[in-house]
């Protein structure tokens, strides 16, 4: 059972390599396309400077908007105008724990966006981190290296959210284990099932002393294993 | 104070409209009507259930609607060119993009990025890998037309 299990999940893994590739191939290429960015001053303001695709002064300076999706949860907005383009990421978000990382993570990077240059403060509506790129980008750096820091950013932003998940639960499982293991002296820890019956939510401890017995009811942190003292 | 939200810009004469840049980019007002889309979308399913895909993309390439309120056809259309590329086997997809005549990558082009803006539908995958294999035929420059041409799909 457990092999037939290992096949499977080294099939999903290679199915999910295998759509990896034409995604990030996709967004390369449109990326290098919408990245041909003159400069081009206001036609509003006199010798003011700004990025169309923020100031949508006039109709005709906005280019068509792109998406390129490989899944709902995942996907990037291109919109381009004649001097600016903003790229919009939406990073898969599996559970309650990887949205939280993927918040703070993102949150992180935007507080310091003066140092990333391309980045934008805030992300597009929908989407969870934006990049503002302009024709003085492109012109004080080289495009390939821009369209590669990119995508290179989107490959490394999966993997680091998917390894600080991993470290958060082993953290919340020795924190768990030396917490029961204080316990150990108590008389039985007793595990109440959760609504769904499924997954252990919280434990009932009970202690009896010269005062009568006490409870307690401990909440381990979601998705954590918890090992329980021996004897139990 | 509500005069100061008045967008003063966009009553300046010399501003263009959408309508306006949609007949400057050679857009014809009067496209394809919703009749003739379906009847083009039935010759599309005619196609492929004889198995003839080459047919069946052509069909649907040729003389797609544009239009500023042509929604209902438009979104007609779409479904039938992602019915065929969806029934196209992976192999067969390179041989399929360069029969095709330029102008009908391009229409080829902007309609697998409209396919992807509605990721819910799950062709997701389908419309990568017509991507992939588009870009290697048409270069770079037919994303460059999708991108710069006011004729959406």
């Amino acid at each position: 059972m457990r092999a037939l299990r290992n096949i499977v999940d080294i099939f999903a893994a290679k199915r999910k390599s295998n759509t990896l590739h034409p995604y990030l191939a996709a967004v390369r290429s449109t990326l290098t396309a919408a990245l041909c960015l003159t400069n081009f001053a206001s036609q509003v303001v006199e010798r003011h400077n700004k990025p169309e695709i923020e100031a949508r002064s006039s109709a005709e300076v906005i280019l068509n908007p792109l998406v390129i999706s490989r899944n709902e949860n995942e996907k990037v907005l291109i919109e381009p105008s004649v001097n600016s383009i903003r790229f919009s990421i939406k990073i898969k978000q599996a559970d309650e724990i990887e949205r939280i990382l993927c918040h703070k993570f993102t949150r992180f990077m935007m507080l310091r966006a003066e140092h990333f240059i391309i980045l934008r403060r805030k992300p597009i509506p929908g989407y969870d981190i934006s990049f503002l790129i302009t024709n003085f980008h492109t012109e004080q750096m080289h495009k390939h290296k821009l369209v590669d820091f990119i995508i290179q950013f989107m490959e490394e932003v999966d993997k680091e959210i998917s390894e600080m998940k991993l470290s958060l639960k082993w953290r919340a499982r020795s924190v768990a284990h030396f917490y029961l293991l204080q316990s150990a002296d108590e008389d039985y820890a007793v595990a109440l099932p959760s609504e769904a019956g499924v997954s252990i939510k919280s434990f009932l401890i009970l202690k009896s002393g010269p005062y009568g017995s006490s409870r307690r009811i401990v909440y381990p942190l979601a998705g954590s294993q918890v090992c329980l003292p021996e004897g139990l | 104070m509500s005069f100061r939200k008045i967008d003063i810009d966009a009553l300046d004469e010399e501003q263009l409209s959408r309508e306006e840049l949609f007949i400057f980019s050679n857009g014809v007002a009067n496209g394809p009507t919703l009749e003739s889309v379906k009847s083009g979308a039935i010759d599309v399913r005619n196609a492929l259930t004889r198995g003839d895909t080459a047919t069946a993309l052509s069909i649907a390439l040729d003389n797609p609607p544009y239009g500023l309120d042509n929604d209902e056809a438009k979104t007609q259309n779409t479904r039938s060119v992602l019915d065929v590329l969806s029934s196209v086997k992976a192999s067969d997809i390179p041989g399929h993009v360069k029969s095709l005549s330029s102008d009908q990558q391009l229409v080829l082009m902007k309609y697998i990025y409209k396919g992807m803006a509605a990721p819910e539908t799950g062709q997701s995958a389908v419309l990568l890998n017509w991507h992939e294999k588009l870009t290697e035929v048409a270069g770079v420059g037919c994303i460059v037309r999708v991108i710069t041409d006011r004729k959406t799909v």
